[in-house]
């Protein structure tokens, strides 16, 4: 297949508990920038999720494709009308709202200077609530088919590995932790920090794991 | 650096049928424009492959009704619409359906960091020359470039011009590889990009035109 067709309206919508989105990104296959978009059904819905993009350093362009939207950029109100650009660097606080039934919006992102990487955060973010709630049996359930599915992310495999040294899984968890290195050294440094791992931080495979490359 | 920029589309000064979106927002990490046909049945998206800049592209279109052709197959695409091309060597177009049809273009390698396309780089020190070239005043085109290239030394547009420009003018091979070599040097696309332009053929057979794009295809 050499290219993708959808109509916006078709991409289904996920949730990590908080305001749905369409991942437009993966459900065509698009690995050489970010995007997703977001509908609010009823005027008064928060549409985007309040970030700064400050752990990633993306730029950001959200483009109103129809409806019309209230963007808070630092605290600023920004009207924004069917047609409205609004590009925000890193480091700004950014959330909208509809202000019509059935507003929709489209965000594209990279990181100036990077090549983008695809890291699957949008299939493992459904999973998100699972972890929150100490639920890590049933999430490492799910998460292993979703990587089972999707072998090209990092993401998942990352996030899995965290269940499973939470549910006392220390084997899985290094083995997936091994898998998610080879394909981004950014996560052997997230790991040292990452209170997740606590729990094996003293394990002789764990130590020599992250300690690997540095 | 303000931390954000909001504009309208329609209030973005366009340029021909092309919106300049990312040049008017100062966007660094992808490239975003976007096309308008003004009639229906007029051109929103010229037939193309991506040969010089490789990128996977996503149109959005914006409003109106388009039909996009891409690979020989007719997509319907209203408004809401995405018709995303991963493969750079994969044709793409689009005509309008409806008068004011507007069709948004993202695009970055895959892989690898986005770079300003050369053709947008220069679009505004290109556009006297080029409106020269098609008046197949190519001398005077090249002497544009050249005063052009004093300014901007680095840009791999103008030096591709330049060769093209001086190759209609019937210069020298050595002058030709010379702006050709340089353009390839700074934007690597550029060495795919000069085997199909015809610009090029009266130096098909040349050993140092060979040597920069190989025999032609």
């Amino acid at each position: 297949m050499t290219y993708a067709v959808a109509h916006v309206d078709q991409l289904e919508e996920v949730t990590d508990g908080r305001e749905p989105w369409r991942p437009v990104r993966h459900h065509l296959g698009i690995t050489a920038f970010g995007a997703t978009a977001w509908t609010g059904h009823t005027a008064g819905d928060r549409i985007i999720n309040e970030h700064d993009e400050s752990d990633d350093s993306q730029e950001e362009l959200y483009l109103v494709l129809r409806g019309r939207a209230v963007f808070e950029l630092d605290g600023e109100r920004q009207d924004a009308p069917a047609g409205t650009l609004v590009f925000v660097r890193p480091g700004v606080k950014r959330t909208a709202f509809a202000e019509e039934a059935d507003t929709s919006i489209l965000a594209l992102g990279s990181r100036p200077g990077k090549a983008y990487q695809p890291d699957g955060w949008e299939i493992w973010a459904p999973l998100h609530p699972l972890y929150q709630a100490g639920k890590y049996a049933e999430a490492i359930d799910r998460g292993r088919e979703l990587i089972e599915a999707n072998p090209q992310y990092t993401m998942p495999l990352y996030n899995l590995a965290c269940c499973e040294s939470l549910a006392g899984r220390p084997a899985d968890a290094i083995e997936h932790l091994r898998r998610a290195f080879e394909m981004s050294e950014d996560l052997r440094a997230l790991a040292k920090t990452d209170s997740d791992f606590d729990p094996i931080r003293d394990d002789p495979a764990f130590k020599e794991l992250v300690a690997t490359g540095t | 650096m303000s931390g954000f920029t909001v504009a309208q589309l329609h209030e973005i000064p366009i340029r021909g049928t092309w919106i300049p979106i990312r040049d008017h927002l100062g966007i660094a990490a992808f490239g975003v424009n976007a096309y308008r046909a003004e009639e229906a049945g007029g051109t929103v998206i010229s037939d193309h492959v991506e040969t010089l800049a490789k990128h996977e592209e996503l149109y959005v279109v914006l409003e109106g009704n388009a039909t996009f052709t891409v690979d020989g197959d007719e997509i319907d695409a209203p408004a809401g619409t995405l018709v995303f091309v991963g493969d750079p060597m994969t044709r793409r177009s689009a005509v309008a359906k409806e008068a004011g049809t507007t069709v948004l273009v993202a695009g970055a390698p895959a892989g690898a960091v986005f770079e300003v396309a050369p053709w947008e780089q220069s679009w505004k020190e290109s556009q006297e020359a080029m409106k020269l070239y098609r008046e197949e005043r190519y001398a005077e085109a090249g002497d544009m470039l050249r005063k052009a290239l004093e300014s901007h030394p680095d840009w791999a547009g103008l030096h591709y011009n330049l060769a093209c420009f001086d190759s209609k003018a019937g210069a020298d091979a050595a002058t030709v590889a010379a702006s050709l070599g340089r353009a390839i040097e700074l934007y690597p696309g550029f060495r795919d990009f000069a085997r199909d332009d015809s610009d090029f053929d009266p130096f098909r057979d040349d050993p140092a035109i060979k040597a920069l794009v190989g025999e032609p295809r």
